[in-house]
């Protein structure tokens, strides 16, 4: 009966080519929008590396002025006044804040190859007052200090994919465009370090040094405050006038962590919801489409199921064969959209896309597409066995 | 073969009542040749699609073989619409988007059948009706005549014992209609096949051997 169903679209294939074509984009949609979610849900459950609670961001708006011999002196003055505060358990510099939009992206060449990865700098107390796990290796700290190499820490990602044959910890490499700098030498290795936070996408990540006694601390006009136990709103009316009284031409932006997480969150969910609505709404219309076309298709071969009955058809036999005409159509719609969606895995087009959750997204997307196409088709193929055989053959 | 006991049938529509037949009584013995003949509207076509389980009578029973049908389900029905009871209509009934070979297999999809067999046995019905060198035709690359033979592949591909031919010349002209005849002449003849074919046409009806004349829904004996 398949073949004879397949042979039956295949010869109707114009008639036909309009439901293949709802099919193919609904189907496009369809796996789109699932992947989203699927790839959203797995990123979202992946561990930060961190861990925010409790943790405040002082952001430091120094008027676009930046003076390294005295407005460096005033942030560190700053950042200790704060650490002498009883309810702060530390206060660390940070260039990338957590849980904002902006990243440091930067590129290595590693065994000839190219190393893309994301980064932050950090005085090198704040992994480890931030929760960071340290995978193997040590910390950076002071005895990196002139040294002929410059200390780096990096995620366990960086390593995976960039050093999987060789050992990663004492692993040398330099800028082949900056002869006279010295090698980054990766004294450490941490799990991992999701900047941006739960929506954004794990991969290699850097962290390099901020060493107050040395360099320019230009971009590093983040405190992050560790709290022994949460803070009440009025802290932070109390925090700005500390600040104020240290640094009176500074302007000072207090946020929570658990604030800009939740903005962030927010960020993405809310887009993916109005999103999903509208998808939602575009499948119902589909859905209606799809058993518009069926119904009049239906209607059209009204004598055709009147022969089909008369010549031993059941009633059952009908319904299961306009159901199994519409699979098939769908598989068709589907086959053919798949021939572009599939482009993508196989071209790299989009790197976030893994073969895992493409498969995953498929099997999905495939099992909703015929379950709408089963459920569209349920009445008409009822109804098409509603009038007897005798009357179909004659129904004009 | 068939029987037909007090069959009656009524259509009814809004508040309007159309008796289409009334008390038939008809015996049909296996390897009968019947022609049923009335004019226009007297229920002939009713008579044909009851006999062949294509439509209920109101009132009455009808049995195939011995065997009364009025308790059967809808599976049954077909299942012996499929295995007993070949069809031929008028306006051939043809699946315009299948090929010749496949409008003749389709009564076997309904069976237990592999495609090879069905394949087989849709070219022996062809050969029968001497149109084994179109199985790759679609029927609108056929005369009407041709059709009309394809159809009759079809309706004797599942070796039914009973055939019924709703006005199997009525779309042919005579040339054509003749030879349509002669095949069913010859299913007769050489299958003992039972047939039965409502007609309008006085001397097709002298071809078989018994004329069963209706008139306003009842027979005229």
């Amino acid at each position: 009966m398949l073949s004879h169903i397949a042979k039956l679209i295949w010869n109707r294939k114009r008639s036909n080519l309009l439901i293949i074509t709802e099919v193919a984009i609904t189907f496009g949609v369809l796996f789109a929008v699932i992947y989203l979610g699927i790839y959203n849900y797995k990123v979202f459950n992946t561990p930060l590396g961190f861990e925010w609670k409790n943790t405040w961001n002082i952001r430091i708006d120094t008027g676009g002025r930046w003076n390294n011999e005295t407005d460096k002196v005033q942030l560190k003055a700053i950042a200790e006044v704060l650490r002498t505060r009883p309810e702060i358990k530390s206060a660390d510099v940070i260039m990338m804040p957590l849980f904002v939009n902006g990243r440091w992206r930067s590129v290595e060449t590693i065994n000839g190859h190219r190393a893309p990865y994301k980064a932050n700098m950090l005085n090198h107390e704040a992994p480890k007052n931030l929760g960071v796990e340290l995978v193997s290796g040590r910390w950076f700290g002071p005895q990196d200090d002139g040294q002929n190499y410059q200390g780096v820490m990096v995620n366990q990602r960086f390593v995976d994919e960039f050093l999987d044959s060789v050992e990663p910890v004492g692993f040398e490499f330099s800028d082949p465009g900056q002869p006279e700098a010295k090698p980054k030498r990766i004294v450490g290795i941490f799990k991992d370090f999701r900047q941006q936070g739960e929506f954004s996408t794990p991969g290699p990540y850097m962290f390099f040094r901020y060493n107050w006694e040395q360099g320019d601390s230009f971009g590093l006009r983040n405190i992050m405050l560790k709290f022994d136990k949460p803070q009440p709103a009025s802290y932070e009316k109390d925090l700005h006038q500390t600040l104020k009284q240290i640094a009176p031409s500074w302007e000072f932006n207090i946020q929570s962590f658990k604030n800009l997480r939740q903005q962030r969150i927010n960020e993405i969910v809310i887009p993916m919801t109005v999103m999903a609505v509208v998808v939602a709404f575009l499948l119902i219309m589909v859905a209606m489409g799809l058993f518009g076309v069926l119904w009049q298709n239906i209607n059209r071969r009204i004598q055709e199921i009147g022969l089909r009955r008369a010549i031993g058809a059941s009633e059952n036999s009908i319904r299961l064969q306009i159901i199994g005409e519409l699979i098939v159509l769908a598989i068709f719609g589907m086959a053919a959209a798949s021939i572009f969606i599939i482009q993508v895995p196989l071209l790299n087009l989009i790197e976030a896309v893994t073969w895992g959750n493409f498969v995953v997204s498929m099997l999905l997307s495939i099992s909703a597409m015929l379950l709408i196409v089963i459920i569209c088709a349920l009445y008409p193929s009822h109804s098409a066995t509603k009038l007897s055989p005798a009357v179909a053959l004659h129904y004009e | 073969m068939l029987t037909l006991n007090s069959i009656a049938k009524t259509y009814q529509t809004d508040k309007i009542e159309t008796i289409a037949l009334k008390e038939i009584n008809l015996n049909i013995k296996k390897g009968e040749f019947i022609s049923i003949m009335g004019p226009s509207g007297c229920g002939k076509s009713t008579l044909l699609n009851i006999m062949g389980l294509l439509d209920a009578p109101s009132d009455g029973s009808v049995s195939i073989d011995g065997v009364e049908i009025s308790s059967y389900q809808d599976k049954g029905l077909a299942s012996i619409r499929n295995e007993k009871i070949g069809f031929i209509f008028q306006s051939f009934h043809l699946i315009q988007d299948l090929r010749v070979i496949d409008n003749v297999e389709l009564p076997l999809l309904y069976r237990k059948i592999s495609a090879k067999q069905r394949r087989h046995l849709a070219l022996q019905a062809l050969e029968k009706v001497g149109l084994k060198a179109r199985v790759d035709h679609f029927p609108s690359q056929l005369s009407g005549g041709q059709q009309q033979r394809v159809a009759i592949a079809r309706a004797i591909v599942g070796k039914p014992e009973l055939l019924l031919a709703d006005e199997p010349t009525g779309n042919l002209d005579s040339h054509m209609g003749n030879e349509i005849m002669q095949i069913l002449e010859s299913l007769h003849k050489d299958d003992n096949t039972t047939i039965v074919m409502v007609t309008h046409d006085d001397e097709l009806a002298k071809r078989t051997e018994r004329v069963v004349r209706v008139y306003d829904g009842q027979l005229i004996h």
